[in-house]
């Protein structure tokens, strides 16, 4: 008979036993399922959030897909890992809801594939039955600002920039040592030069900013006041009836003489 | 776990690597050398467990020092070393960090102040019987270990994406005027057309405050912010232009920052007429005549001779 002569090597050691779960682990599940010792072989869980006792809350098993969740009693989805039964990883990469790193399952390839054979379906799981070993766990309490979450679900984390776009501005002030975000919603005035450009249907205006009166050499730049308009006037106010007279029209102005010379 | 039968059943297995790595297949470094060991990624290490993979690159003696070299497939040319005096007593235990770079804000103009971002990589190791270790160094050298040293997969905790480490303010530059037609384009004394950086590195207890026509809702509930524009909102409406960083001014000759001009520098109408085309007629004794050379319109007017008629051009 072969013979030991130091300690087994770590993975050896532990498909002996019910690790990484708990030895007090059944590992049995809904529907008559049972796990098999040594179908994992180590765990390492830190899901943000988790709270209670930490297992394998389910098993889903499709076609060519077989998912596991890990959770515990509140939250039985916080974590999982899917793959493909034909061909499953050694490493399984836990991740929760929000795409973040969850933990690891490290299985054995052999025993992990023999999933194929469960029937389609979802299997249960409770705390007594697969809860992991404490030593597997590293609670990850949800607290600080971990994240923003975007309307469409994207998780933004790390080094997160806020940055205002057309219209909006933001300024940074120090509130003794607290920053401060204010937040200016200001507009675009030249939005649509700003939309247009870039297709090259945006042409500059050329407007006009002032008029010039040039009579002989002499020359009055006249500028609008602050509606933009300019007032033409006529003749003399000291004479009842000037010979020049000014209209105004719905699109214009009329310049006429009236009387005899 | 970390009691000393694991550290002495460790001595003599390949873990904290995986199985039958160490003392054999060609690898010279000794079981013993190495009984524990924990490794977190941090929050900006880009760690993907189902693809990266951590290992010991080699051992290193220089002097009287043994230096465990340990590198990570997803920082490449960095490594997380450990260090021991060739004597130390066996289950000596070390925290080392790999910190992370760029950790300050001088980009915003506040020079110096220290970013405290957490470390990219932490490890604590726990060596064992150093011995072997001795003998195989006895002097300057070192052990060649590589990808095939690779560590158990549990004993890496991947904390990647876990947090917000920093939070940074920019701006987009606002809409500038950049071309008038046949007219020179207006220049500005700063850059343009940048994204301008105003706080980098905002740590601690970050507030946010409402501007112009700017509301903050704050839901407790489901702890979301929601931000909106409300004309008058907030600290009310602009009275003028608000500037986008310290010495954002007009360009030369303009009074707006966008180097747009204001409502009073444009003529829009007169006589309270406006529209794109205005028509200007003469009658009776007053004739209107383009220059269009000249830019000009040219208003003559002479008096009526008796017994002549209105006509409008």
């Amino acid at each position: 008979m072969p013979q030991h002569l130091g300690p087994l090597e770590w993975r050896d050691e532990q498909q002996q036993t019910r690790y990484p779960f708990a030895e007090s682990a059944t590992l049995s599940g809904q529907g008559g399922v049972r796990i098999p010792e040594g179908m994992f072989i180590d765990a390492a869980i830190h899901a943000i959030g988790l709270t209670g006792v930490a297992h394998l809350t389910g098993i889903a098993i499709q076609r060519s897909e077989v998912t596991l969740y890990v959770g515990d009693a509140a939250t039985r989805d916080l974590c999982s890992v899917s793959f493909n039964p034909v061909t499953p990883p050694e490493t399984l990469a836990l991740e929760d809801r929000l795409g973040r790193p969850a933990g690891v399952l490290v299985a054995d390839v052999g025993l992990l594939s023999s999933l194929q054979s469960w029937a389609p379906g979802s299997y249960r799981f409770e705390p007594q039955a697969t809860a992991f070993a404490a030593s597997c766990v590293h609670p990850m309490p949800e607290q600080g600002l971990r994240g923003f979450l975007l309307p469409n679900g994207t998780l933004v984390t790390g080094d997160v920039w806020l940055v205002g776009g057309s219209g909006v501005i933001l300024r940074v002030d120090e509130e003794g040592t607290d920053p401060v975000i204010r937040v200016d919603v200001v507009g675009d005035p030249l939005a649509r030069r700003r939309l247009c450009e870039d297709a090259e249907l945006f042409t500059t205006p050329r407007l006009i900013r002032a008029l010039r009166i040039v009579k002989g050499d002499t020359e009055i730049v006249v500028t609008p006041d602050a509606r933009g308009d300019v007032q033409l006037v006529v003749g003399d106010h000291l004479v009842d009836d000037p010979v020049l007279r000014l209209r105004t029209t719905g699109d214009g102005l009329i310049l006429e003489t009236v009387g005899q010379s | 776990m970390a009691h000393s039968g694991w550290w002495n059943q460790n001595e003599q297995r390949s873990y904290p690597f995986l199985p039958n790595r160490l003392g054999q297949d060609g690898s010279t470094i000794p079981k013993e050398c190495i009984v524990d060991l924990l490794v977190w990624m941090g929050p900006g290490s880009g760690f993907d467990a189902s693809r990266d993979v951590a290992y010991l690159e080699r051992i290193r003696r220089s002097d009287d020092l043994f230096y465990f070299d340990f590198a990570f497939s997803n920082l490449p040319g960095e490594r997380l070393t450990f260090s021991r005096d060739v004597n130390d007593e066996p289950y000596v235990t070390q925290t080392v960090e790999l910190a992370e770079t760029g950790g300050s804000d001088s980009d915003s103009g506040s020079d110096s102040i220290p970013c405290v971002l957490p470390a990219r990589c932490r490890g604590v190791l726990t060596t064992g019987d150093l011995r072997t270790l001795r003998e195989l160094l006895p002097s300057d050298g070192q052990l060649e270990g590589g990808a095939a040293l690779q560590l158990e997969p549990a004993v890496i905790l991947n904390l990647d994406r876990h947090q917000v480490t920093r939070l940074n303010v920019a701006n987009l530059d606002r809409t500038r005027v950049t071309d008038e037609g046949d007219c020179p384009a207006p220049t500005w004394s700063h850059d343009v057309g940048s994204v301008i950086v105003v706080g980098r590195c905002l740590q601690g207890n970050v507030q946010l405050q409402e501007g112009y026509n700017a509301q903050i809702f704050q839901n407790d509930l489901d702890v979301s912010l929601e931000f909106s524009a409300e004309v008058g909102a907030g600290a009310g409406e602009a009275c003028q232009d608000v500037p986008l960083f310290d010495g954002d001014v007009p360009p030369a000759g303009r009074t707006t920052l966008d180097g747009a001009f204001r409502c009073n520098e444009v003529l829009r109408s007169i006589n309270g007429i406006s529209g794109r085309d205005l028509s200007l007629r003469g009658r009776g004794g007053v004739q209107i005549e383009p220059d269009r050379d000249n830019n000009r319109v040219l208003v003559r007017v002479e008096p009526l001779e008796q017994g002549a008629s209105d006509s409008a051009p």
